[in-house]
């Protein structure tokens, strides 16, 4: 079933697509490092009037938990990546590579980006994942 | 019909440049330019008992001179960092000077967002996630090397977990650089030949990154010409101020460059070089240079073709062996085993070269430790 993004229905599809792949399984299997929280920052133009907070519980392969959060609960993850939604679109769609992201300053991180290069492929393997919900667009539906 | 566009690409490069010998005696109207009225000046030991540019900067800044932290060491870590900033907050300075080489000025700028924020660097630890502006930053680089001056990137050691960290943010740009070669006049050859041949290697991986464009390629390749003209002239006559000169802005340049275009494998070597056999940074980057340019032109075989036209040289090909030429001009050890690492060790080093972020950006990609492990055993024992 298609899912508006963002929302917590496809934050829900999006863990699914995850903990499906066999990809991720095995290119994140060494991740250890805790919680990973995703912020859609606010674009009242296309009716986003607050900022959107994902919660992805991620360890060895797996998504233990993806839902919906408060800023406050997203604020607790070990790494938090905060973007306006026109960037995430582009890394669900593909055509801006994370880490790539981060660097330009177009992705913003709290926590250790080493933490993150070390384990570069399961990131790439977690947009690849992104890419696979079947998206509706906030500002396309 | 020629159809090959050029790829979309961003340039930032925020940070005021001043360049001239003597210029470390004006720094207190940088500071008026900025607002600033008490600058807390960031060394080391050894720069801050080095002679006359010092002094010279110091008799500048006369009244302005809230305090100075001469602690910085090799490896500059969070407890350095919050120590420094709690000095410059009793001190009530309202701007950072930092005088030294990468690890100074990558502690200046942790003191700079641990001034401005509060709390422990530790806190602010990130990518781009800094709100706004920091304490101001004036940067007096005083090797012709690692060009942080001009990046937004901190390397700052956590003495915890046992690893370095990078801050990585665009809100850590320094507000100015003072390029003046006085302060380098004292330079050992053997430290002017290893930091040069740091800055050589940024330029030459901004010209291969898969992030390169238009504006880092005119920067690296500028570095690249006066490097070859000016770098042995500095080592073999550490006095000469007009070749300090040339080089420190080369090395500046450099920096621009591949803080907007990023660095290689080359840098990711060398990083995991640094970690597993404490090879010095300039020195790892001048061994495996023109190896790693061979491994990529494997790959893609016009990737020099640029550095070769503005060198004078014939062939991409020609560029790697220039590099060579130049390190061994520099009386720099040319293979690993000459440097003094083990054999054994190799192993290691690949790991830690793949884990290292700059080796994303390599155009000859590369992922798996034992991919390579033959271009490792050739930096190794020469080719
Ligand atoms: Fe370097």
């Amino acid at each position: 079933m298609s899912q508006k993004f963002p929302s917590d229905g496809w934050t829900q599809s999006f863990g699914r697509v995850i903990n499906a792949s066999a990809d991720y399984k095995q290119r994140g299997k060494n991740w250890r490092a805790g919680a990973v929280s995703f912020i859609v920052t606010a674009a009242p133009e296309i009716g986003m009037t607050q900022d959107f907070g994902m919660f992805l519980d991620l360890h060895e392969g797996e998504c233990r938990s993806a839902r919906s959060c408060t800023l406050a609960e997203a604020e607790k993850a070990p790494f938090m990546i905060r973007a306006e939604y026109g960037w995430w679109k582009s890394v669900i769609r593909g055509s801006l590579e994370p880490v790539r992201g981060l660097i330009t300053g177009k992705l913003k991180l709290k926590g250790d980006l080493t933490v993150i290069v070390r384990h570069i492929g399961a990131a790439k393997s977690l947009a690849e994942c992104a890419a696979q919900v079947d998206t509706i667009f906030q500002d396309e539906a | 019909m020629e159809t090959e566009a050029q790829p979309p690409f961003s340039f930032r490069m925020p940070v005021k440049i001043v360049s001239g010998a003597g210029s470390g005696g004006d720094v207190s109207a940088e500071m008026s330019e900025l607002g600033c009225r008490r600058a807390f000046l960031v060394t080391d030991s050894h720069i801050a008992a080095s002679g006359p540019a010092f002094d010279k900067l110091i008799k500048g800044l006369g009244p302005r001179l809230a305090g100075v932290f001469n602690e910085v060491t090799q490896d500059s870590g969070f407890e350095i960092i919050d120590k420094g900033a709690k000095m410059a907050a009793d001190a009530g300075a309202d701007c950072v000077v930092s005088v030294g080489g990468g690890s100074v000025i990558d502690t200046g700028k942790g003191i700079c967002v641990a001034l401005k924020n509060g709390g422990s660097i530790r806190d602010h630890m990130g990518v781009n996630i800094l709100p706004g502006p920091q304490t101001p930053h004036i940067v007096l680089p005083t090797t012709s090397g690692t060009g942080s001056e001009v990046t937004n990137v901190a390397v700052i050691y956590d003495s915890l977990e046992k690893r370095k960290k990078n801050l990585l943010d665009h809100n850590i740009y320094p507000n100015t650089a003072v390029l003046d070669p006085e302060f380098l006049l004292g330079l050992p050859p053997p430290v002017t030949a290893s930091t040069g041949m740091d800055a050589v290697t940024h330029a030459i991986e901004a010209l291969h990154s898969m992030m390169k464009n238009p504006v880092s390629d005119a920067l690296a390749l500028q570095t690249i010409g006066l490097m070859g003209r000016w770098l042995p002239v500095a080592w073999a006559e550490p006095a000469n101020i007009a070749a300090r000169g040339h080089t420190l802005v080369a090395s500046n340049l450099a920096g621009a460059a591949f803080s907007n275009a990023m660095v290689g494998l080359c840098h990711a070597i060398a990083h995991g070089l640094g970690g597993v056999a404490r090879v010095p940074h300039g020195l790892a980057n001048s061994i495996a240079l023109p190896h790693v340019m061979r491994f990529n032109l494997e790959a893609e075989p016009k990737l020099y073709d640029q550095a070769a036209k503005a060198l004078g040289l014939g062939a991409g090909d020609e560029v790697a062996d220039w590099v060579e030429g130049m390190a061994r001009r520099l009386d720099l050890p040319t293979t690993l085993k000459d440097a003094g690492v083990a054999e054994d060790s190799l192993g290691e080093v690949a790991e830690a070269a793949m884990t290292d972020g700059a080796a994303l950006y390599n155009p000859r990609p590369v992922f798996e430790p034992d991919e390579i492990m033959p271009l490792l055993r050739l930096i190794w024992a020469g080719s």
